[in-house]
């Protein structure tokens, strides 16, 4: 029942758009537009198409926000929709065996000292598959508990403990690779 | 958040190539969606309201009508408009006042925690 201030604020956005309202919808729009982007971006990897899986989604959220009851199911809602789109897009373009592999090539020289812990983990990401930085950033960036998580990819609950384990793992050895 | 949290949000952030607005254009389309699908609903809602009042008054005014000549299909008839009408509008309104309420009632609870939230960080500090 209780949510942080900026929560709150959203789910009167939500509200707002409940009644009709215009404004409250464009409101939602600005304040939601970087998050999905990002979270469209990790899965797909490529900016152009983040921008277009985005815009797919916006449509398909204005054609269905009136049927939300609860409006703290928003967020999770909107992302499921983005991860939807960005899933069969990439689906379309590339087979799903691909889809595991890393989402972009490391074409960044790498030759120098990385300068601090936060440079060392950007360079790890880079290796990161696409999935698995997306599990990441939606716990730990976006702040979803698990269950949630599992809502959003439409996968078990096992299944998304299981993969944020592994790709925490993965990392680690990355960075340890990398500090050698 | 934790610290690990921020820093990965950090390297996330510092190698992503987004571009604040830069689909400004394209999501003013979503809007353009979301205000076009209302007038549907709002017009839809009111072609049904104006039907609905519409076969009340006709069903009232032809069963004022009647005579000893009406015969009994026509007094069916008649009392179906007036009970469709009498039906659909109030159905319609008890539907929507409840929807209204419903909203406005989750404002004032969400204005009210907002508020809550807002008193409790200001006594933390």
């Amino acid at each position: 029942m209780t949510g942080t201030s900026e929560e709150l604020r959203d789910q009167l956005l939500v509200l707002g758009c409940l009644e009709g309202r215009a404004d409250a919808f464009r409101a939602l729009v600005a304040r939601f537009e970087e998050p999905l982007w990002r979270h469209a971006f990790r899965l797909t990897g490529r900016e152009d198409v983040a921008w277009d899986v985005l815009q797919d989604a916006w449509i398909a959220i204005a054609n269905g926000i009136q049927a939300l009851t609860e409006p703290s199911r928003f967020r999770g809602w909107a992302y499921t929709i983005v991860t939807r789109r960005a899933v069969d897009r990439m689906r379309r373009e590339r087979p799903a065996s691909e889809w595991d592999e890393t989402a972009e090539a490391v074409a960044v020289n790498e030759a120098d000292e990385p300068s601090d812990a936060v440079e060392l983990l950007r360079r790890a990401l880079r290796r990161v598959s696409g999935e698995r930085k997306a599990l990441l950033s939606l716990r730990y960036v976006d702040g979803f508990e698990v269950a949630e998580i599992a809502r959003i990819l439409e996968l078990p609950e096992g299944t998304v403990k299981s993969r944020l384990h592994h790709a925490r793992e993965e990392l680690r050895a990355i960075i340890e690779r990398l500090e050698r | 958040m934790s610290e690990f949290g921020d820093m990965l949000r950090e390297a996330f952030i510092g190698d992503e190539p987004y571009i604040a607005n830069k689909g400004r254009e394209e999501l003013e389309r979503s809007v353009k969606k979301f205000e076009a699908r209302m007038r549907v609903v709002r017009w839809l809602t009111g072609v049904m309201l104006t039907f609905s009042t519409l076969a009340f008054i006709a069903g009232i005014t032809l069963l004022v009508r009647t005579d000893d000549q009406t015969t009994t299909r026509e007094l069916g008839v008649y009392t179906f408009l007036f009970a469709f009408g009498l039906v659909t509008i109030g159905f319609g309104k008890m539907w929507f006042s409840q929807m209204q309420n419903h909203i406005a009632l989750m404002k004032e609870i969400k204005v009210t925690q907002i508020r809550i939230e807002e008193l409790a960080s200001h006594g933390a500090n």
